[in-house]
């Protein structure tokens, strides 16, 4: 995940011989290059300087998802349990891809539902899609009026550098993405 | 089993309704999640017993609770979740069909009012061949994974 740009390149020519498919993405962009700018339940902004300086993780969905994101935020809080004892607990972060109907104050209760130390953030729906795009996170609405989103569940660890370090799916229980937090903000 | 897991069953059970019957069809460990802050959309999950030799077929679900109840499962696609409405959930015979987090559910769609942790929200559930059964469904912490105790989940693989 360290490798730089030229060690990334090398990779993909390597790669690009023997097919497509077998191709190792190149990490998500996450938090590096952000030029985005969100908005978490107590309307303060937070732009590229606020997501780095500490690990983060970050899961993305909306409020009105009755089964996949209440599992996310329930495993998300049930790691951040088990990485209590830490020093260097990430902070955790909800990213709505909802934001019409996801404003800030409607984020901030359905958070605390979960845990208070998960910080809801909401944005334009412009600044939303770039936060989205640069963690790779897949969203499309389905159905009309009562739509729901389709979208990529996994729960995503960018180190203090704003580098994408992990990302789990889920099916990844808690105690596992503890011990590989743990891990990866060790090395 | 183990005496830690009959103890956390006998605790879960306690806290639950006795089964539900229809036909050869036993409910077990019906819970939902609490809504959170003002979603407007829910889900319960449950396990379908099929004693019988013939499969059934969940085909419905009806409830007081919200505008409308669904069936819906969930594909994941490269990562990606997608929910859908199915028309109905196969028990197949001698058999059992488990509506959990991340797969099949009974969907809540425009609550009248949430789903609070402690209560329950009664559901008909409509089977193809066993008819009707009304289910009083406990409600569960908004971030509960399972029917049992935060956390007991957990120890199951073990």
């Amino acid at each position: 995940m360290r490798k730089g740009g030229a060690a990334t390149a090398f990779v993909l020519l390597l790669a690009g011989a023997a097919g497509a498919r077998l191709l190792p993405v190149p990490p998500a962009p996450a938090f590096v290059d952000a030029s985005f700018h969100l908005v978490d339940s107590q309307g303060r902004s937070h732009v590229r300087q606020d997501f780095l300086g500490t690990p983060s993780l970050i899961l993305f969905g909306y409020t009105s998802c009755p089964d996949v994101c209440p599992t996310g935020l329930g495993r998300m809080a049930e790691t951040l349990a088990r990485l209590d004892a830490d020093g260097n607990r990430p902070r955790a972060l909800f990213i709505t891809l909802d934001p019409e109907r996801d404003g800030a104050e409607r984020i901030g209760d359905y958070l605390a539902a979960f845990d208070s130390r998960i910080q809801g953030l909401t944005g334009s729906p412009a600044e939303v899609a770039q936060a989205a795009k640069a963690f790779r996170v897949y969203h499309a609405k389905v159905g009309g009026e009562d739509y729901r989103i389709d979208h990529t569940a996994a729960i995503f660890l960018a180190g203090a550098d704003g580098r994408l370090l992990a990302s789990f799916g889920p099916d990844d229980p808690p105690e596992a993405m503890a011990t590989e937090i743990r891990r990866r903000l060790a090395s | 089993m183990t005496p830690f897991r009959t103890a956390l069953l006998a605790a879960a059970f306690a806290t639950l309704a006795l089964p539900a019957l229809a036909g050869s069809i036993t409910v077990e460990e019906p819970w939902a999640r609490a809504s959170a802050g003002m979603a407007k959309a829910g889900a319960a999950f449950l396990t379908l017993r099929n004693d019988g030799d013939a499969p059934d077929r969940l085909v419905g679900a009806k409830s007081d609770a919200s505008a409308k109840v669904e069936l819906h499962t969930h594909k994941n696609v490269d990562g990606v979740m997608m929910m859908r409405p199915v028309e109905a959930i196969l028990v197949p015979g001698k058999g059992s069909a488990m509506l959990k987090p991340g797969g099949d559910h009974v969907m809540f769609m425009g609550l009248n009012k949430p789903l609070v942790e402690g209560q329950s929200v009664s559901v008909t559930l409509v089977f193809e061949k066993a008819g009707e059964v009304k289910v009083a469904i406990p409600v569960k912490a908004a971030g509960a994974m399972g029917a049992m105790p935060k956390g007991a989940m957990d120890h199951s693989k073990h």
